[in-house]
């Protein structure tokens, strides 16, 4: 006899694999750096969403089931942020760039 | 930014409080990734500490945060809005990545929000990024510069829809802000 829940655990954990699996796609083909912060952000954190919702009826424990959501989250809330850097910084760049600047003016560019 | 200490009669001021309070959240974490495990504490008994100072250094003074509150109802009626966008925004950027010759047309818009400074604006910028299509770049004051993956896309409705239900989830009033005050979006590149 199947399992309902292992039917569930089976669909949602390749649906997250797909959107792993795109988000990586994405990450090679997109044009530019903006570009592919979209990829990482959104399929991938969709990917870990399903994942770990695909597993919750899997545990043994429910410390796991919480442990694996708080993953979650705080692995959303690290890609939020990461990604605001990323994109913040590549702008000073560009835009030192084009103003025919070295990238940076502080200490840090001696490592640009 | 530092957490202003005010004078306090009390002989803990509000900035030992804080300490302690966001001491014991980030110990509860610790125990629950770790499950438990006595030996971890070896470790988490350094990362708890740095986490706690981390947390206070940047976090925005308490008194930017002056009518801002969130209750578990509102969060109980975000959950639905941030799952839905989620999957939205993983399955469009994921059908953009696969297809074989579909290339985004990407651009920057300017958007000046009308959340008031603190948490409730803060959550925001990193809610942009998690929303379909949409990246936050730049944030000085009310401005947000925010990347769009297709700009041919209504990306303006979907952001003020965004800041909407922030603004509930804030306790904030936002709908008569939208009333009287139009706000102005330029579209740029």
């Amino acid at each position: 006899m199947i399992n309902m829940l292992d039917i569930f655990t089976v669909i949602c954990t390749t649906a997250g694999i797909f959107f792993f699996f795109a988000g990586t796609a994405g990450l090679l083909r997109f044009p530019d750096v903006f570009s592919r912060l979209h990829a990482l952000t959104k399929a991938d954190n969709l990917g870990l969403g399903l994942i770990t919702i695909g597993l919750v009826p899997q545990v043994t424990h429910f410390v796991d089931g919480i442990q694996m959501l708080i993953t979650w989250i705080l692995v959303m809330l690290a890609g939020a942020v990461s990604s605001f850097l990323v994109a913040n910084y590549q702008l000073s760049i560009s835009n030192s760039r084009a103003r025919k600047l070295p990238p940076q003016t502080n200490e840090d560019s001696s490592n640009a | 930014m530092k957490t202003a200490a005010a004078p306090d009669n009390n002989s803990v001021g509000p900035g030992a409080r804080a300490w302690v309070a966001l001491s014991a959240v980030f110990a509860i974490l610790w125990l629950i990734l770790t499950k438990g495990e006595i030996g971890s504490w070896v470790v988490g008994i350094i990362a708890v500490p740095i986490a706690t100072w981390c947390a206070l250094s940047v976090s925005v003074s308490s008194n930017k945060n002056t009518g801002q509150s969130v209750s578990v109802m509102a969060v109980f009626r975000f959950i639905p809005y941030f799952f839905w966008q989620s999957l939205r925004g993983g399955v469009t950027c994921a059908l953009l990545a696969i297809h074989p010759n579909k290339r985004a047309q990407t651009g920057f818009i300017q958007y000046k929000t009308r959340l008031p400074a603190g948490n409730a604006r803060l959550f925001f910028v990193h809610l942009i990024s998690l929303l379909p299509g949409t990246v936050s770049a730049r944030w000085q004051e009310d401005q947000i510069l925010i990347h769009a993956l297709d700009i041919t896309l209504d990306n303006k409705a979907a952001i003020t829809d965004c800041e909407r239900e922030i603004a509930r989830l804030f306790g904030l009033p936002y709908e008569k802000a939208l009333e009287t005050n139009r706000q102005t979006i330029d579209e740029g590149h």
